[in-house]
């Protein structure tokens, strides 16, 4: 089950969204990167995303399988985010451990 | 104003006309063909589940070869062609399709025979209903049901609509970044129109990757010039392109078939491990028999295998096709693209997901229209009525009938004559069906009670299936059945899914005065409940 890439793309998103005023949630979270910080961090956590589906699922394939699995995420986030917002920044940090340590397993 | 700005003011509202006329005409037939298409990445997974006698452990592709051919010569020795499918993780059994030597007094060329299907372990036949199974959604999504050639150029004619509507609202929309993660619920058309935006843009990569490999696929169909210029016959284009066939004649003279086994083994050593997915035996017994060996494309992005053809009396290799150029591996990994064979369970499963965002898109947009155009207390005109009653016939009642037909293969009894044709038969009659009948029904009720019947078909499902079968949802779990408990899981979430669109299709007033929606939902909701239930 190579769900790393998805993990890692929905916490990439949702770093993203930290960096757009209108979505940092209120009251603000425990921790709140800036929004350049948090703009830069989804950026390399989308580069970071993409490494990992070549490594898990080969060249070609890993390329679908990124751009595939962050589509995903990206749905999942903004019906989180919708929703219950702080839910979906706290699910971006808990998914992005999972990741880390499946990623090590 | 200046020049440029005004300039792309026309340049934006032409395209949103063009979005909003192409994506209407096409809108309800693209939502079937997105629906079809998306229960199609699970096709083998389908027709598994709708044959539920067949439990079969899997078989190496040698053995499966070696039991389907000695079944062959046990039954008809002596047809013309064998075409072997051989079983892969996601088709456990052998299915075969005989070719019977050509009669030379009758005219016409005799058909195929019905597919033979064995276990890959003994070779011995199966008996299982008949049945279409997951190839009717397959079926359906490019030909939609209608003779040849028609429902594919319809086919055809929606997906280019669908492409021009994608590009066109591109353009027109002027938000995207700024949009990129707004969703807000409970603003009538403002919550259409981000739905619509974001299951459009979020999986934008998807939507216009699949629409245009879609109508890629069929290239050869639509766009046949090209060919005709060049080529006196089709078949000579697809000699060039992949190779002659075999089709030779039989010499007359009798000679042992030489074991199948070695053959897989070379084709497989060729094809450094790659597995073997067909087998095309041609003049079995013969001096001049060939066998063909093709490669299976579920380890890879191109969809078009390689092939190796043996002589079947010597054993020795003849021939291999010869590796493609540039463009027939471009077509071949656009088909791979859009079909997905090569993607293993967890892109399956983003393939499915992304497949039910293109759907969402759809439907929103069609329910777009219908909301932008909506005034409260005015007569609704003709043409609002009608999109308004085919968003209902195919968003509320479409999935019903896809419930439908898994339904009749689990009611109509397993050895009825003609059962196959009436399962499918089950599909559109529920789905027109109801359809009619929620024109008895105001709107707003239209919308909840069909969604709440879609709901309540497929939350049937796994009841029924436990009723009629021994693989009911606790055997499953207790015997690790992951594609029936996978199954009855997925049935019950899309259940949970429509059930949750018609309770909220329950809540929503038409147009109440802004302050006061949120009180008149909550008031209403007791009684609302009680209609659906």
């Amino acid at each position: 089950m190579s769900l790393e890439p998805g993990l890692i793309s929905y916490a990439a998103l949702a770093s993203l969204a930290l960096s757009v005023m209108k979505h940092r949630p209120t009251p603000a979270l425990a921790f709140m990167p800036l929004p350049t910080m948090a703009r830069v961090t989804g950026w390399l956590l989308l580069a970071v995303a993409l490494l990992l589906s070549l490594w898990r699922f080969g060249g070609p394939q890993g390329v679908v399988a990124w751009i595939g699995q962050t589509c995903v995420a990206g749905a999942v986030f903004v019906l989180m985010l919708s929703w219950r917002s702080h839910a979906a920044f706290t699910l971006a940090v808990v998914g992005f451990f999972v990741a880390v340590a499946m990623a090590f397993a | 104003m200046s020049k440029a700005f005004s300039g792309e003011m026309r340049l934006r509202q032409s395209m949103a006309w063009i979005h909003t006329w192409l994506g209407l005409l096409a809108g309800w037939i693209l939502f079937a063909m997105f629906l079809t298409g998306t229960a199609s990445y699970f096709r083998p997974e389908i027709t598994q589940w709708m044959q539920p006698e067949l439990r079969l452990a899997p078989v190496a592709p040698r053995r499966a070869a070696e039991t389907a051919v000695a079944h062959m010569q046990a039954t008809s020795p002596d047809d013309q062609q064998w075409f072997i499918y051989l079983p892969n993780d996601r088709t456990p059994e052998t299915r075969i399709f005989a070719m019977p030597k050509p009669d030379p007094g009758a005219k016409e060329p005799k058909n195929r025979s019905a597919e033979i299907k064995l276990d890959p372990a003994t070779g011995a036949a199966l008996n299982a209903r008949d049945t279409c199974g997951g190839e009717h959604f397959y079926r359906f999504h490019f030909q939609l049901q209608l003779p040849h050639p028609w429902g594919r150029w319809l086919a055809g004619l929606c997906a280019i609509f669908m492409l021009a509507a994608i590009l066109s609202g591109v353009i027109t929309h002027k938000r995207i970044f700024a949009d990129f993660f707004t969703l807000r619920w409970k603003k009538g058309q403002r919550s259409w129109l981000d739905t619509h935006n974001v299951s459009a843009v979020l999986a934008l990569p998807f939507h216009a990757m699949i629409t245009y490999t879609g109508l890629i696929a069929l290239i050869v169909m639509y766009m046949p010039w090209p060919i005709a210029a060049n080529y006196a016959k089709h078949a000579d284009f697809y000699a060039d392109a992949y190779g002659r066939e075999a089709d030779g004649d039989a010499s007359g003279k009798p000679a042992a078939l030489k074991p199948i086994g070695p053959m897989v083994d070379a084709a497989s050593r060729q094809w450094q491990g790659g597995r073997p997915r067909t087998i095309v035996i041609r003049n079995p017994n013969d001096s001049a028999a060939t066998v063909t060996i093709l490669r299976s494309g579920a380890d890879r992005l191109n969809a078009r295998g390689e092939s190796i053809t043996y002589s079947g009396a010597t054993g020795a290799k003849l021939s291999q096709s010869s590796p493609p150029g540039a463009a027939l591996t471009t077509a071949g990994v656009m088909l791979g693209l859009h079909l997905g064979n090569f993607a293993g369970p967890v892109l399956r499963w983003t393939y499915f997901l992304l497949g039910l965002t293109g759907t969402a898109m759809v439907g929103t947009g069609s329910l777009l229209w219908t909301a932008k155009r909506r005034k409260p207390g005015a007569k609704p005109f003709f043409g609002f009525r009608l999109v308004e009653r085919l968003n209902i016939a195919t968003i509320a009642c479409l999935p019903a009938g896809m419930a439908a037909f898994l339904l009749a293969n689990r009611l109509i009894p397993a050895g009825l004559e003609g059962r196959a044709a009436l399962e499918v038969s089950a599909m559109f009659w529920t789905w027109f069906g109801l359809a009619a009948l929620t024109l008895l029904r105001p709107v707003r009720c239209a919308w909840v009670e069909g969604l709440a019947l879609s709901a309540a078909a497929f939350a049937a499902l796994p009841l029924v299936n436990m009723v009629m079968t021994d693989r009911g949802l606790f055997t499953s779990i207790a015997s690790g059945d992951w594609l029936f408990l996978s199954f009855d899981g997925a049935m019950l979430a899309i259940a949970a899914l429509l059930g949750f669109g018609s309770w909220r299709a329950a809540q929503v007033r038409v147009a109440p005065p802004r302050r006061q929606r949120k009180a008149a939902a909550a008031e209403f909701r007791p009684k609302e409940l009680l209609d659906v239930a």
